[in-house]
């Protein structure tokens, strides 16, 4: 669908990354890639959610939507986009 | 002496930015729409030694891309009309993102004082913020304020008077967005500098950080430029 | 832009993201000191937002804000009735009867009295908005309510728009600028009239306290119920059955600031502003309105009400409602509904006013007395008031904020025909049951 945009680690460790939406609660990571339309790359990142910031699952959906720390604030992102968010989880 | 001008307000959404309008204004606000838009506009009007200011609210905005209706006419409001002042609102306990909206507003070369708000809950959750190594680093005038006790109110308002009177006067502190970044930004802005007219207008470094960004308005504006054809050849 | 994409390694845009906030993370520690604790916020928002108890939680405080609203207002509700009833009283004798004591006691005092009853629930419905919003719940709402909207095509961000409707429509379509995707940002204006807006409060209100004896409350809450169920349903089946809403949704991204304990001043201020905004514009419309029914209702001066002008209209109108059960008066109060559904008490007013008295309880026993609405049918123009479009004022909002002739005309018009519909089924399945 859409080509995975600032990954920087893309090239060596990539196939690590998973969707934040598939998080555990409680879990640390760091965000690795942004997939999506311009908009939604856009309104992501200007909310803290860029490559190699650290953020944590504060609430899991599944279904619905979850909430992140991020950048010392609480965001929540519904499912679809969550879905879209890349991370490298580094344990709770 | 400056005697009448126009300050606006501006910070993201939840940062205590009507209260301060209200503090500021005394309650008496007119409100009607932005021309040719729906979205509500709230002017009020302030009198503090001897300078009257017209005090304007737009819309709380995380940021000044072409993302929204919201964004779209706070920014079109501080590069078209040019207020005196621009009044940046920051929440103080929440620093880090709202510093990003900060930066753009230097980008747009706004006229800006900083207006540090909440610092009562900020001290609640343990946080301690220099506010003078904050001025320095940004280069700008930071007031703190509880917007809900009126405290730093009066402050406010001597800042935003000075900061009319230095209008211009005032070092722009440039802030830097890495070697590799500024030298790309510096070739697009050689370029753009070459169109005289756009060049007077918006502020080029502003204009080529937009670029950069794809922002649909400041292209849209780029379009009929005669250095359009240069840019695109730079940019591939 | 390929080729900058490959100086630099990643999308321009993501780059200025990254290196702004690279900027950030270097300067604050040299600005801040401490870590961001776990605060109340967290702990609250763990039982707040829980899975299983966020819903029912959000039921219960909507439920809360909407007693908390009619219970709290009614003392002051009565006192205003009860004031412009004797005013009227005191005035008509004093100007001797003619065309100018009429004007003035029941055209003016009684229309403006029975509308004028109903600011205290609006602005206390603001009130308990305005402290929802401040504390910071409101967010938290609009993420519970996320997961379920989501699935009835619409999304979280529509939410706040619908539940500012509750109000008034023209802050609730206005609201909805915070959408940013158009289809989206469309969908939830055009169903944002089916919120019913405080000013539908009064009719329901004199409806049911007339007809529905000791069913009033449980009938003025469906009608609330039944807004929204219809503004899901209608936004599922735009979705799916015009092609321009078929695209995907726009996405729900929001930050939850943290919760606050709302002061007086600015839940106030919040409260003034809303509230005011909808006085206004009910202020104007309203006095024109009732004006302009009190004289159609005096001339022909000395004919009976329904030899009156406006006896000739509803006349006109009535075989267009005898399905729903309306007579002309219904048809004639609806007809000047669209003006401001304000007036449609307000025109129950005037109509029923002879005399100089015009306060609520009077009307409503003449709704009784002269069996103008049965139970079913008094329930079923309170739908069709809760559904037929929306005030003058609002339509306005909704072409200026949609700038389509096309759109504006496709929300009166359905509606219209959704209001018909619903009424005369409502009667219909009524019938069957056995009521009159």
């Amino acid at each position: 669908m859409f080509q995975p945009r600032g990954g920087r680690f893309r090239v060596f460790r990539f196939g690590e990354a998973i969707p934040l939406a598939m998080l555990p609660e409680g879990c640390r990571a760091t965000v690795a890639a942004l997939m999506g339309g311009r908009g939604l790359v856009r309104r992501l990142s200007e909310m803290g959610f860029t490559p190699g910031v650290e953020v944590v699952l504060l609430k899991s959906g599944s279904p619905g939507p979850v909430l992140v720390g991020v950048r010392g604030s609480r965001v929540a992102l519904g499912r679809g986009v969550a879905m879209r968010v890349l991370v490298y989880p580094r344990g709770g | 002496m400056v005697l009448a001008i126009r300050v606006a307000l501006i910070g993201n959404p939840n940062v205590g930015k009507s209260l301060i309008f209200n503090n500021l204004t005394g309650g008496k606000a007119h409100v009607g729409n932005w021309p040719g838009k729906t979205v509500e506009r709230k002017e009020g009007r302030c009198v503090y030694e001897g300078v009257e200011m017209e005090i304007i609210d737009l819309p709380g905005v995380y940021s000044l891309t072409a993302n929204s209706i919201d964004e779209l006419i706070a920014r079109d409001y501080i590069v078209e009309e040019k207020p005196d002042v621009v009044v940046d609102i920051v929440d103080a306990s929440n620093l880090e993102r709202n510093l990003y909206l900060t930066l753009q507003l230097i980008e747009l070369e706004a006229n800006l004082v900083v207006a540090l708000n909440k610092m009562d809950i900020a001290r609640d959750m343990g946080y301690e913020i220099d506010v003078k190594a904050l001025s320095e680093i940004l280069g700008l005038p930071v007031v703190p304020t509880v917007a809900t006790t009126k405290q730093g109110m009066d402050e406010l308002k001597k800042a935003i008077i000075k900061a009319a009177q230095q209008r211009g006067r005032r070092r722009i502190r440039r802030i830097s967005y890495g070697k590799d970044l500024e030298a790309i930004i510096s070739t697009i802005e050689g370029i753009l500098k070459k169109d005289r007219v756009l060049s007077s207008r918006y502020p080029t470094r502003w204009l080529a950080i937009k670029v950069l960004e794809g922002d649909e308005e400041v292209l849209r504006r780029i379009d009929r430029s005669p250095v359009k054809a240069e840019l695109m050849e730079v940019l591939g | 832009m390929s080729r900058i994409r490959e100086v630099l390694g990643e999308d321009p845009e993501i780059v200025l993201a990254e290196r702004r906030y690279d900027w950030i993370s270097k300067v604050l520690p040299k600005v801040m000191r401490g870590a961001r604790p776990i605060t109340l916020s967290d702990l609250l928002d763990k039982a707040l937002l829980d899975k299983y108890l966020g819903i029912p939680i959000f039921l219960a405080l909507w439920w809360a804000l909407f007693r908390f609203t009619f219970d709290v207002s009614a003392p002051f509700s009565d006192l205003i009735d009860m004031f412009f009833s004797r005013l009227g009283e005191a005035v008509e004798p004093a100007l001797g009867g003619g065309v100018l004591s009429s004007l003035i006691a029941d055209g003016l005092l009684g229309g403006l009295g029975s509308v004028l009853v109903f600011i205290p629930p609006i602005f206390f419905l603001f009130f308990g908005l305005s402290i929802l919003e401040d504390s910071g719940y409101l967010a938290r709402a609009a993420f519970v309510v996320d997961k379920i909207l989501y699935k009835l095509g619409l999304h979280g961000r529509s939410f706040i728009p619908m539940l500012l409707g509750f109000g008034c429509n023209i802050p609730g379509v206005m609201a909805c600028r915070t959408i940013d995707r158009e289809e989206d940002r469309l969908l939830t204006i055009i169903v944002n009239p089916l919120m019913s807006c405080s000013a539908r409060l009064p009719v329901y209100v004199l409806i049911s306290s007339a007809v529905l004896g000791g069913y009033a409350v449980a009938g003025i809450y469906s009608m609330y119920i039944m807004g929204i169920g219809l503004a899901i349903a209608m936004a599922l089946l735009f979705r799916r059955v015009i092609p321009y809403f078929r695209g995907r949704r726009s996405a729900f991204i929001m930050e939850l600031p943290l919760y606050t304990v709302p002061t007086l001043r600015s839940t106030i201020l919040h409260m003034w502003e809303r509230g005011f905004l909808f006085l206004k514009k009910a202020g104007t419309v309203i006095f024109i309105g009732v004006l302009v029914v009190w004289a159609l209702s005096s001339f022909p001066w000395g004919a009976g009400l329904e030899e009156s002008y406006i006896g000739v209209l509803g006349r006109a109108l009535e075989p267009l409602f005898r399905p729903l059960g309306f007579d002309w008066r219904g048809a004639v109060a609806l007809f000047f509904g669209f003006i401001a559904k304000e007036i449609v008490v307000g025109t129950f007013g005037v109509i029923f006013g002879a005399g100089g008295e015009a306060s609520e309880e009077e009307i409503a026993d003449v709704i009784r007395s002269e069996n103008i609405f049965t139970p079913l049918t008094g329930y079923a123009f309170m739908a069709f008031t809760l559904i037929y479009i929306p005030c003058v004022a609002t339509v306005g909002v909704i072409y200026r904020e949609t700038n389509s002739w096309k759109w504006t005309l496709f929300t009166v018009l359905y509606e219209l025909l959704l209001a018909y519909f619903t009424a005369f089924l409502i009667v219909s399945v009524g019938h069957l049951l056995g009521f009159s």
